[in-house]
């Protein structure tokens, strides 16, 4: 049986990344409004995401306000894809 | 207290709740569908009119009327860009399909203008029923899949009919593929 990545098995990772999954791009208020978790939490697993390159950060200014936008890159694409897989497995699904 | 472990179970549970959070918000496209609507039936509307009344260059409704949708209509993209939080698949979808059948639009446009405007209103009628068609089965919307169908049925019924009753079924084909669908988008999240 396939092994869990830890990276994605957390809570807010996961749901942070089903988000991305989900839509071609989404701000950084969005992912806090839809995970209900603390700016800071949110902030922190987005480094780690993006550390791993599971996710691209970039950040621009729309009418003279900052605007930090979201997109999953392929190799989060993959590593989500091998970690519903996984999780099938587990799951018998 | 401790959390408990983040299992399995836990893990599907937080795929199916994010993935059912950015469900796409249909009734953001009820304003598209209600301002074109509402605007070309009452260009195509009034026009009728002016024609029964003999009044002349009652033609001059089309382009005012549908100037200023344009205007609102470009108010109403800027606007819902400021809002907006996330873009999904369908939002680019639907991006390319309603920028795209611009080009068309033009081409019945210059049709009319430089050959007939009874040869253009079928095309007219059939562009946009056929996008109505697609964008409801993309938003599993049966209201605005009907109503494309109906226009797209006027549109081949126009190009039997002649005179400014032409008008009256270009009405009759934005009511039902645009307004009815609009007004039902409404509706339905309400």
């Amino acid at each position: 049986m396939k092994e869990l990545n830890p990276i994605l098995h957390s809570r807010l990772r996961l749901a942070i990344m089903a988000l991305l999954v989900a839509n071609d791009e989404v701000t950084f208020p969005y992912v806090v409004e839809k995970t209900q978790a603390s700016r800071g939490n949110v902030s922190v697993q987005i480094t780690n995401l993006e550390e791993a390159e599971y996710l691209e950060v970039t950040k621009k200014f729309e009418d003279k306000k900052p605007k930090t936008i979201l997109k999953i890159t392929k190799i989060g694409e993959s590593a989500m894809k091998e970690y519903t897989d996984a999780l099938k497995d587990y799951l018998n699904i | 207290m401790e959390k408990p472990p983040f299992d399995q179970q836990d893990a599907l549970h937080v795929l199916d709740e994010m993935i059912n959070t950015t469900r796409y918000k249909v009734k953001q496209e009820a304003k598209y569908f209600l301002l074109w609507g509402w605007m070309v039936f009452a260009a195509a509307g009034s026009h009728f009119i002016l024609l029964q009344l003999n009044i002349a260059n009652s033609w001059l409704v089309w382009p005012i009327l549908m100037g200023l949708a344009g205007i609102c209509y470009i108010y109403l993209i800027v606007q819902s860009k400021s809002n907006r939080f996330a873009t999904s698949y369908i939002d680019r979808v639907n991006k390319y399909l309603w920028g795209g059948i611009l080009f068309p639009l033009i081409i019945a446009v210059l049709v009319g203008g430089s050959m007939s405007w009874n040869a253009a209103y079928p095309f007219f009628m059939g562009i946009y029923g056929w996008s109505a068609i697609v964008s409801g089965g993309l938003l599993r919307f049966k209201p605005l899949i009907t109503g494309g169908i109906i226009s797209s049925l006027l549109g081949i019924v126009t190009v039997f009919t002649s005179g400014s009753y032409i008008l009256l079924l270009l009405a009759f084909s934005v009511l039902s593929g645009f307004i009815y669908p609009g007004h039902a988008l409404l509706r339905m999240e309400e």
